[in-house]
């Protein structure tokens, strides 16, 4: 229910799988290709010439009378592309917030400030399901959806208990908990098989 | 402000997809690596300044492609063109989780497909008397599939035990038929 934003990931996943695959297949290609290892050794000329006029293009640079720019630019660009992907790696996982109703962010006109912390919620649903045997755990967050908060509730129902009669009581929670709220928030129920579910992939009983 | 059903199908597909978090991550943090060896290198090379000379006979010895080095592309273009296959596959596929949707009236609901073939496995043991440790099911999209070892002499019926588990699957809106699998040779005890 975080904020990632999956077609970014994706697209970036998409964009590298495919530069790499595609300089891999050519390297491949020109090792076992005569015609590819042909256009590699006679382009080979053209880039010797290239590389030798960037190297003579230079400046002075930290008492160095002369250094080439593109030995200055390549940590440049490096860097920038590394505060970059720096950004992509810190912007997953986000969204989650600590308040479950702010009315400064409800459409009213009203004065004054309202807000309800998760905290509240997660107690809340916490003592309806208190007295459930079949539940063997309980995790209530908040997450921002569509630009409003969205409650989830993690429910991890004990081995050998009824899920469905599991989810029923959790809907119960739910109940009581809007009643006491008196305003509708949305509700995600995931019915979870717990730890063992993230560790073992394949799905099994014994 | 969008609905509430349209927050719980944008909730629902996400909770059931992959949000490739991880693979994203990884990626990025390897091409950090990479670039930071390359900025390192570069650093190097201007204390380091080599003559024109030394940089274009090196540059000669790659693009000339001499036989010698015609295994270490090799080997390096398989590497790379393999990984990124990979990497273009997880950014591709769908990424589906192993969870499965329920009707609710107030909330949207998934359930983990694990938490379903347990309470599969429990109904099957119930119903046909097979021991709960000998019953193995596993769920998946479509349907569960059930392996039962029974106790040696004592009888177990396929049907009794089918039905157990078409019941209990199709409360979870798993509509094909099972397939219960029960093994020819029993245990004993």
């Amino acid at each position: 229910m975080n904020s990632t934003n999956r077609v970014v990931n994706r697209l970036f996943l998409i964009v590298v799988g495919a530069a790499l695959a595609t300089a891999g297949l050519t390297a491949v290609g020109a090792a076992i290709l005569p015609q590819w290892a042909h256009v590699w050794r006679s382009s080979a000329p053209t880039i010797r010439d290239m590389v030798a006029q960037a190297w003579r293009v230079g400046t002075a640079f930290a008492g160095i009378p002369h250094v080439p720019w593109a030995l200055l630019l390549v940590p440049v660009a490096a860097l920038v592309v590394i505060v970059l992907l720096l950004v992509l790696i810190f912007a997953q996982g986000r969204g989650g917030t600590p308040r479950v109703v702010d009315s400064s962010e409800l459409p009213s006109a009203a004065t004054g400030r309202l807000a309800v912390s998760t905290a509240v919620a997660s107690e809340a649903i916490r003592r309806s399901l208190a007295e459930e045997r079949d539940v063997a755990a309980v995790r209530v967050s908040t997450y921002r959806v569509s630009r409003a908060p969205a409650l989830k509730v993690t429910v991890t129902p004990r081995r050998g208990a009824a899920p469905l009669r599991v989810l029923e009581r959790t809907e119960g929670a739910v109940a009581d908990w809007d009643e006491l709220l008196g305003l509708r928030v949305p509700v995600f129920i995931h019915l979870s098989g717990g730890v063992r579910a993230a560790l073992a992939k394949p799905v099994r009983t014994t | 402000m969008s609905s509430e059903r349209a927050v719980y199908r944008r909730v629902l597909r996400r909770e059931t997809h992959s949000s490739r978090a991880g693979a994203a991550i990884t990626v990025a943090t390897f091409l950090i690596l990479l670039l930071a060896a390359a900025a390192t290198g570069c650093v190097f090379l201007i204390l380091h300044l080599p003559t024109l000379a030394v940089v274009q006979a090196t540059l000669s010895d790659i693009t000339s492609f001499r036989a010698a080095l015609r295994y270490p592309v090799l080997g390096s273009g398989i590497l790379a063109a393999v990984l990124g296959l990979i990497i273009l596959m997880i950014g591709i596929l769908p990424g589906r989780k192993a969870r499965r949707r329920l009707p609710s009236e107030r909330a949207a609901v998934v359930v983990d497909e694990n938490v379903i073939a347990d309470s599969v496995a429990d109904r099957v043991s119930r119903d046909s008397g097979a021991d709960r440790g000998r019953v193995k099911v596993v769920a998946d999209r479509r349907r569960v599939r059930v392996r039962i070892v029974p106790t040696s002499g004592i009888p177990l019926s396929v049907e009794t035990a089918t039905e157990a588990a078409r019941a209990e699957s199709a409360q979870y809106g798993l509509k094909r038929r099972p397939r219960v699998v029960v093994a020819e040779n029993g245990t004993v005890g």
